[in-house]
């Protein structure tokens, strides 16, 4: 399945599929990963979609973080939902990444 | 409530869900329902991914779930598979691990995690009290 992806300049915003788990993780891993190693090293991670997420879709986030971070770039999330924000702050992802609420905010980060 | 689906990760979500599903029917909260749906999935990915692999009937997982009025037990099992061993202490791995998240999911928003081994059934019993 190919990710959806917005470009806005050097940012890319990355629209996450409903259900970022095991079957999947490896498959999005590896998109996230190819626009990175293209040069793209903003990227918004859209969690709006994302209803069902298990530890192997927060390491998809984690390891987009770490290559972004490698290339001198960040990666911020966008707009979990209620229960997917339980999941990340009970993992404490939310010490490492930016979350915004809101695409603007999102992107004026990066500007 | 008992469902059965062979050992590989696209059945999980579907299962995970019916599970949450039943757990709501069970007058437990949405929230924790989630919760459960959650650690649902990582026990059965923990499975698929330490146990047998191969799509044979014989080592398909079996889901059963039952009410039991004051709690819930979700018992995920599979024949023939390898015994399942519990960590006594799971913690929650520091932030850029990619690895090591779904024990301590399951124990931390379970009520109790136990695993049981008999006739050549592996039986891994996730508990959510109600």
């Amino acid at each position: 399945m190919q990710l959806k992806t917005d470009n806005y300049g050097i940012t890319e915003q990355v629209f996450l599929p409903t259900q970022l788990v095991m079957s999947n993780a490896a498959d999005v891993r590896k998109q996230i990963r190819n626009m990175l190693e293209k040069g793209t090293v903003k990227l918004i991670l859209d969690l709006s979609e994302v209803e069902f997420c298990d530890s192997s879709g927060l390491s998809v986030l984690v390891s987009s973080l770490k290559v972004a971070q490698v290339r001198g770039g960040e990666v911020v999330l966008l707009n979990p939902t209620n229960e997917v924000r339980v999941l990340i702050e009970l993992t404490r992802l939310h010490q490492i990444f930016a979350i915004f609420e809101d695409q603007q905010s999102a992107i004026r980060h990066f500007a | 409530m008992k469902i059965d689906i062979e050992p590989t990760a696209l059945g999980v979500p579907d299962a995970a869900m019916a599970v949450a599903d039943w757990a709501l029917e069970c007058r437990l909260n949405r929230m924790d329902c989630f919760r459960l749906r959650i650690a649902v999935a990582e026990a059965l990915n923990n499975i698929i991914l330490h146990g047998q692999g191969a799509e044979e009937a014989h080592h398909r997982i079996v889901i059963e779930c039952q009410d039991d009025a004051q709690k819930l037990s979700v018992s995920v099992s599979q024949l023939n598979g390898p015994p399942i061993t519990v960590p006594t202490v799971a913690e929650i791995p520091g932030p850029l691990s990619e690895s090591g998240r779904g024990w301590p999911i399951m124990f931390l928003w379970l009520d109790e995690v136990s695993s049981d081994h008999c006739n050549g059934q592996n039986v891994l019993t996730l508990v959510k009290h109600l």
